[in-house]
């Protein structure tokens, strides 16, 4: 049984004040404090690459555990802007900073704002068909490097950010959170509402909501529904979290408790595949809670959910 | 109409609790006005084309100024 042991983050300490931008897209406070969720946008610094915000990810995990990561078998980095111009893969950056060793399993997955479920089942899945034991899943999208800053619709919602999360096997342990249930989806031919043409990002807002509003909350009635479970049985629902406006449309679709839906908007912005791990590192300790259930979508359009619950001896079998 | 401009203002209302509308003439009034930002627009014309089977291309989203406008719109779309 793979589990999720531990998730720790890198947000760049730079920031950019969407106040302070106000006046220039004619937007009030409420709009962005209401609309958007977002106040300050995160920035890695013009010098600091994808890979480099994995190591910050990958020291705080070290000083969470309290010991250097040296015994990783499988590391994966899910991003669609990676290290220069991706090769060599930016897992292999990290492999060569992490000075890991050479029987360590390393690639790239190139997903968007659903990649965070999908790295879960392709990590926990690989480690499991191969007998590994200890496992990475970065997640790092720096979108400054592609966003347009003259343009609304992106550069007052994508925050820079790095989460790493730490997949063990369990053995007997029986700690941490597993992945019991997963959804994916894809519509290819709506990819152009959210795309990179000549490294500028261009996002056609009313498609994108359009199609996640609609579609997420299907998925996750599937999910539950495929898993005996309703939306009562779920303590949070972690959403990627598009803007505050996006997580509230689909809340009152899911027809759930706001209380439910957590945010973490307001600080850094939307960071794409680190959107959900940013949610899930503030809940993983959290002993009252039994099922989660985490959703992304966007770019693709792809969209992919899944059910984490507590790992038990039943998971085993 | 009237039951088209009903479904309308409950679909509003559910979108934005904060949207005005008083009287008559609100429905007339530029959506700004009234509280409906680009956002809930785009919302409100998703569960419109939901609810009645519309469809509202992005190049005529700029005509609908007004709610009587959108109540406009779909009543035209629809035959009524």
């Amino acid at each position: 049984m793979i589990v999720v042991e531990r998730i720790a983050s890198y947000v760049p300490p730079g920031r950019e004040s969407n106040f302070d931008r106000a006046a220039e897209f004619a937007l009030d406070r409420d709009f962005i404090v209401d609309k958007l969720g977002v106040e300050t946008v995160s920035r890695k610094a013009p010098d600091e690459e994808t890979s480099d915000l994995c190591m910050k990810a990958a020291e705080a995990l070290e000083a969470q555990t309290g010991g250097r990561l040296d015994d990783v078998d499988c590391l994966v980095v899910c991003t669609q802007n990676p290290d220069g111009d991706g090769i060599p893969h930016t897992s292999a950056v990290v492999h060569a900073k992490l000075k890991l060793s050479e029987r360590c399993a390393c690639f790239d997955i190139s997903l968007g704002c659903s990649g965070y479920v999908y790295g879960l089942s392709v990590v926990s899945a690989f480690m499991q068909s191969n007998g590994l034991r200890t496992g990475l899943l970065f997640t790092a999208d720096p979108y400054s490097k592609i966003i347009d800053r003259t343009d609304r619709s992106t550069a007052l919602l994508f925050g820079d950010a790095a989460a790493v999360t730490l997949l063990r096997e369990a053995g007997d342990a029986g700690r941490g959170w597993v992945a019991k249930r997963f959804a994916f989806g894809t519509r290819g031919a709506d990819g152009a509402a959210l795309h990179n043409r000549g490294k500028r990002l261009v996002m056609d807002g009313r498609a994108i909501f359009n199609f996640s509003v609609t579609q997420v909350p299907l998925q996750v009635g599937e999910l539950l529904k495929g898993a005996g479970l309703t939306p009562a049985d779920v303590d949070l629902f972690l959403l990627h979290q598009g803007s505050k406006f996006i997580v509230d449309q689909l809340t009152r679709r899911l027809g759930v408790p706001a209380e439910r839906v957590p945010l973490r908007l307001a600080g850094q912005g939307n960071t794409v595949s680190s959107s959900l791990p940013l949610l899930l590192e503030e809940t993983l300790d959290r002993p009252q809670l039994r099922h989660i259930v985490m959703s992304g979508f966007g770019v693709g359009l792809s969209w992919a959910s899944c059910l984490l619950g507590r790992a038990s001896a039943e998971d085993r079998a | 109409m009237s039951g088209i401009r009903d479904e309308v203002t409950r679909i509003v209302r559910e979108s934005n609790a904060k949207v005005v509308l008083g009287d008559a003439r609100d429905y007339d009034r530029p959506l700004k006005e009234i509280g409906i930002d680009s956002l809930d627009m785009m919302s409100i014309l998703l569960a419109v084309s939901e609810r009645y089977g519309v469809d509202i291309p992005d190049d005529e989203i700029d005509s609908l100024k007004t709610l009587n406008a959108v109540v406009s719109y779909v009543e035209a779309r629809r035959g009524a």
